[in-house]
């Protein structure tokens, strides 16, 4: 299987993944149920509340669940870093992985809006790794783009690459996909032909 | 106005110049210590204690000599550790609402196979009249706060460990942490009526946990870190203090000498001592009170590990206890891992105290009960010039 693509087998039937610990119109931060059980960068994601919100993977991380205890080296000594999990098991306790999603759209009506979701998600709505064919339906339209591109959040580039790349493998044509995303992502980088580039070549990557 | 640190430095300065003034002295009685320890005689000192029995005083029980060292036995593969700790917001006469909190930590984790932890916190409040008094016979009462909500909280912890074990599968080996000591201390200044009704409560927990773990490879044990016991260097002196054995007058043997200093000297790392035992009474033995007890080098301290004294010639479960404390201690750089997340989960900040103040305010106030506090607690809370 390629690793590069959406992630479904997900060990929860409905592919959730965590909860909503904090949101806003822009973006939404999820804590993911299992420790390192977050979604790759640029994975599109979707806070399943009554109005469903899509967001894209942009950053992620796994700290101290109190931030007034930060983890301590269990070495040296130790074999690997699963041999320190297992003889550590509260570890899985005390730390948690989360991320934070860009806004890229919602579900109004049974039609997706490709724009800023009017109200934030709720806290502690699910999160869930959106199917290969929510994937497909959401970027057959380019509006998103613009949405990522404009973030602030982690490297908006290397964040639209990822997503580009994910929703490039769905299609029967891929090389197809990424001129038509390239074209769209010229217009909206005009004189910036660099920029442009190596985001198409990391998509392609 | 905040503390006047320069005039607290100077004061703490000249502590430090008394402090090392004495530092030579207490290294030599260190040293007389290890000597008297390494030639300890049971004989003589059993003798010593019956005459002293005779006189109604209780000595520790010491049947194997203090400076025999036990190395660390190994440690099962599949374990579980366990551990509870408790915290409290004691009852604070100038809020609106008379009530205590006590808020219990508690720790699981289970090592080898299939590995895994839990955490909890259990916050129970007490505010009913009758949940905050201790009544005797006589009528007599005493309110549960202070010192005496210190014990109360202690029993909680008691009765929390005692819950948590009935959970635990019986077919694996396991330990379980308390913080300080295995019996309370201090309650020595309390009425009688109300000793004997935390006796009551001790004696029954205890008794459950000791029919519980009858079946089971288990150590119960309070870990103490740093002691401040002399119990062992007080058994030392009866050997040789002339004061002590009441012939003459002290010279100045090891008297102030703590049993860690002595155990520092006698262990190496990962090394016990022998099982002492401590009995309350003279007259009768108690489950609940009668503890057995040893030093372990920790690598990092001495610590004191208290045990309930009926596993005091359970060989198997001290050897638990020994090497459970020990990997514990390494595993949280030098203080149990279990104990650490037990004290984490049972922890109430200060902010967590304030924001209890404002609960309790907050629903008293949506019950159409008007908070008052006292002006002492409003100029702290508001703190104007």
């Amino acid at each position: 299987m390629n690793p590069k693509r959406q992630n479904t087998e997900n060990k929860s039937p409905q592919g959730i993944i965590g909860e909503v610990i904090r949101g806003s119109t822009s973006q939404f931060e999820t804590q993911c149920y299992e420790l390192y059980k977050m979604p790759r960068l640029g994975t599109l994601v979707v806070s399943d509340d009554e109005y469903p919100i899509f967001g894209v993977v942009s950053h992620s991380v796994t700290e101290s669940l109190d931030p007034t205890r930060t983890p301590r080296p269990r070495g040296p000594g130790a074999e690997n870093v699963k041999s320190i999990y297992q003889e550590n098991p509260q570890l899985q306790n005390l730390l948690a992985s989360k991320f934070i999603s860009i806004i890229v759209g919602y579900i109004e009506n049974d039609a997706i809006l490709r724009k800023l979701s009017p109200v934030p998600p709720r806290i502690l709505s699910l999160t869930r790794i959106c199917t290969e064919s929510e994937v497909s339906e959401f970027s057959s339209n380019f509006d998103f783009i613009a949405r990522l591109l404009n973030s602030t959040i982690g490297s908006p580039d290397d964040v639209l690459a990822s997503f580009l790349n994910i929703a490039a493998q769905l299609r029967p044509n891929p090389e197809q996909y990424f001129v038509d995303a390239g074209k769209e992502v010229a217009t909206l980088l005009p004189g910036q032909m660099r920029r442009v580039n190596l985001i198409l070549r990391n998509s392609s990557i | 106005m905040s503390l006047d640190l320069t005039s607290t430095s100077k004061q703490v300065a000249s502590m430090a110049t008394n402090i090392s003034a004495r530092e030579n002295d207490r290294i030599k009685r260190i040293e007389v210590a290890k000597v008297v320890a390494r030639g300890f005689d049971t004989k003589l000192y059993d003798s010593i204690r019956k005459n002293l029995s005779e006189l109604g005083r209780s000595t520790i029980v010491i049947n194997v000599a203090p400076y025999k060292t036990f190395s660390i036995p190994k440690l099962p593969n599949n374990l579980i550790v366990a551990a509870v700790d408790g915290s409290h917001i004691d009852v604070n006469r100038h809020l609106a609402a008379q009530c205590f909190l006590i808020n219990i930590g508690s720790c699981l984790i289970k090592y080898g196979d299939d590995a895994y932890a839990t955490l909890d916190s259990m916050p129970k409040l007490y505010a009913s009249e009758e949940n905050m008094v201790i009544k005797g016979r006589d009528n007599r009462l005493q309110r549960i706060q202070g010192s005496v909500l210190g014990i109360k909280r202690h029993i909680e912890e008691l009765k929390a460990l005692a819950a948590l074990i009935r959970d635990l599968p019986k077919d694996t080996p396991s330990s379980m942490f308390l913080d300080g000591t295995l019996f309370p201390v201090g309650m020595s200044i309390f009425p009688q009526f109300v000793r004997n009704r935390f006796f009551d409560e001790i004696d029954g927990t205890m008794n459950a946990i000791c029919q519980e773990s009858q079946n089971r490879q288990m150590s119960i044990l309070a870990y103490i870190s740093y002691p401040g016991h002399s119990e062992i260097i007080d058994a030392l002196r009866l050997t040789i203090c002339d004061e002590v054995s009441g012939s003459g007058i002290c010279y100045g043997c090891i008297e102030g000498t703590k049993d860690r200093d002595l155990f520092l000297e006698l262990l190496e790392t990962g090394q016990r001592s022998a099982v002492f035992v401590r009995n309350a009474n003279l007259s009768q033995s108690s489950i609940s009170s009668d503890i057995a007890f040893f030093y372990l080098h920790t690598g990092n301290e001495i610590a004191r590990i208290e045990m309930p004294s009926w596993t005091a010639n359970r060989s198997d479960i001290i050897d638990l206890a020994h090497a459970s404390c020990f990997y514990q201690s390494k595993k949280g750089s030098g203080y149990p891992t279990v104990l650490m997340e037990a004290h984490e989960q049972a922890i109430i900040t200060a902010s967590d105290r304030d924001s209890f103040v404002k609960l309790v305010e907050l629903a008293l106030n949506s019950n159409g009960i008007i908070t008052r506090t006292s002006q002492k607690n409003i100029s702290k809370r508001v703190r104007h010039i």
